[in-house]
């Protein structure tokens, strides 16, 4: 190759792009991101889905919403036309990362967040909307790397309800497949869930309905992964158990000085000999009166708030 | 498929809850370890002073943030006038990322115009675990007393960005500032970010 057409290639590859066209796939080193749409058009007034997809290379790995003890969650910054409004990221179920003394929460190989956006009424047909977001990852094999990427889509706008992408049909019907179902709605409807303080941490006990058949095998397989934050720790349960059909976990409190305990539960429960996963929010119940006693004498008294080191009632939702 | 009738009170995982030695509120356990000039150090060497333990690795994208950004050289110079004793400590076990010898520590500490007291070396990662250190960073904050009053996050921006730093709620500087008061320090553990310390 001659000199100059080399270095003219080398010019080229190291420009800039700032903005990607529709769903054409970023190179950050070991991850790729697209920005890609369920749908042909959009409609005025009315609501459409939205994926970014992560593709990570072997070995690598990129964060869930709370992303255990160390990493960092994908963000996504939206740049969205006047009216338009993004939905919270829609987080598949993650899946759980160990290393030597730490934990943390992500995914594999290929992580496809949804967001529902609203368009507004005021379009016209004919109009097209430029909807940009600038993706935040971080990307861990060993080591981390920080990674981003801006992404942009043209969508139409149609009056009419729009079409889906039929060549993306199977990647959203996937992507929504791997969402965790809502405990108490749905296929879920008649599950129930009640977490309760006991000595050792949070007990978290899950209530199938008493039709629902009995798991395979006999010894149950969960994990839980936590939402918000300062309530439960991010390692693995300290017991999961079977109580009859129901599953029953234990989970370490969370690493902080309590001054006034937490009072709600939060987050994903993996039941895997049941191939289920559920959002799970629930109040945490105190234990009774006198059940920390001498007749209990493992049981710990949750920090009081006379411990003086005042740290505010934490909602970490992340 | 028959139900099963009885207690099954299988534990499919089960596993004691392990309590770090160092508790905020608690004494800051002792621990000896050498720093980059060969020097012998020790925790107790330091009673009666403030000091600040940062765990560290330089090629981390969270500690680089802070030292791009002169947060932490801005931190150690300003304290250190008020006499607060700053120890950055490597627990990166030999061979993973941040595991450096001596030497190159000291040159990457002159490069960066960085001035802690010592640079500890803990590459068995006794100390990171005695601490419970999760992340780099991870900042533990000892009032005079030897009582640990902040362990936790540096900040309130768990990102990358440089440009982040400016406009971030510093917990170090809230807990020293609080702690040269003599007051109480408000936000004992803040949930660290960073990267996994390479244990």
């Amino acid at each position: 190759m001659k000199a100059s057409s080399a270095a003219f290639l080398l010019l080229l590859s190291l420009s800039s792009p700032t903005l990607h066209a529709a769903e054409e796939p970023t190179e950050a080193s070991n991850v790729r991101a697209e920005l890609l749409s369920e749908t042909e058009s959009l409609q005025p007034g009315s609501v459409f889905t939205l994926a970014l997809r992560l593709k990570m290379s072997d070995g690598w790995h990129t964060y869930w919403r709370n992303p255990g003890e160390s990493g960092m969650a994908t963000a996504a910054s939206w740049k969205l036309p006047e009216g338009f409004r993004a939905g919270e990221l829609r987080w598949p179920v993650p899946e759980r990362f160990k290393a030597a003394h730490s934990t943390s929460f992500g995914y594999g190989k290929e992580a496809i967040l949804l967001a529902d956006v609203y368009a507004p009424p005021s379009l016209k047909e004919g109009q097209s909307a430029d909807l940009a977001v600038k993706v935040r990852w971080l990307e861990c094999r060993e080591a981390c790397v920080p990674g981003s990427s801006e992404l942009t889509l043209r969508l139409p706008v149609k009056a009419a309800a729009p079409l889906p992408k039929t060549e993306l049909a199977s990647l959203f019907s996937e992507a929504r497949r791997r969402l965790p179902d809502q405990l108490g709605a749905g296929a879920l409807a008649d599950w129930s869930a009640r977490a309760s303080r006991d000595g050792q941490g949070i007990r978290l006990r899950l209530e199938p309905p008493a039709d629902a058949a009995a798991p395979a095998g006999t010894a149950p397989e969960a994990d839980f992964f936590p939402i918000l934050d300062g309530v439960v720790a991010d390692a693995e349960p300290l017991k999961v158990e079977a109580d009859g059909k129901a599953v029953v976990m234990l989970l370490s409190p969370a690493r902080t000085p309590k001054s006034s305990p937490a009072s709600r539960l939060s987050g994903v429960v993996v039941l895997k000999d049941r191939k289920l996963a559920m959002e799970v929010a629930s109040p945490i119940e105190d234990p009774e009166e006198g059940s920390c006693n001498a007749k209990k004498p493992d049981c710990e008294k949750d920090a009081g708030s006379d411990d003086g080191s005042g740290v505010p009632g934490l909602d970490g939702r992340r | 498929m028959t139900a099963l009738a009885f207690l099954a009170s299988t534990a499919a995982a089960r596993r004691k809850a392990e309590k770090p030695a160092a508790e905020v509120g608690a004494k800051a356990p002792d621990f000896g370890l050498p720093d980059s000039q060969g020097k012998q150090r020790k925790l107790s060497d330091y009673k009666g002073k403030v000091v600040v333990l940062e765990w560290l690795n330089f090629d981390c994208p969270f500690s680089k943030k802070h030292y791009r950004g002169g947060n932490i050289q801005g931190l150690q110079k300003d304290y250190a006038a008020k006499d607060v004793v700053w120890l950055s400590i490597i627990s990166s076990a030999p061979g993973k990322q941040g595991n450096y010898p001596p030497e190159d520590v000291n040159k990457t500490v002159k490069e960066r115009g960085a001035s802690p007291a010592a640079v500890l070396l803990d590459p068995k990662g006794d100390v990171g675990r005695l601490y419970d250190a999760k992340t780099t960073p991870d900042m533990y904050v000892i009032d005079p007393k030897g009582v640990l009053v902040y362990s936790g996050a540096i900040d309130d921006k768990p990102t990358t960005d440089v440009e982040d730093i400016p406009g971030a709620r510093s917990y170090v500087r809230e807990a020293l500032d609080a702690v040269l008061a003599g007051k109480p320090v408000k936000t004992g553990y803040v949930k660290p970010y960073g990267c996994s310390v390479k244990y």
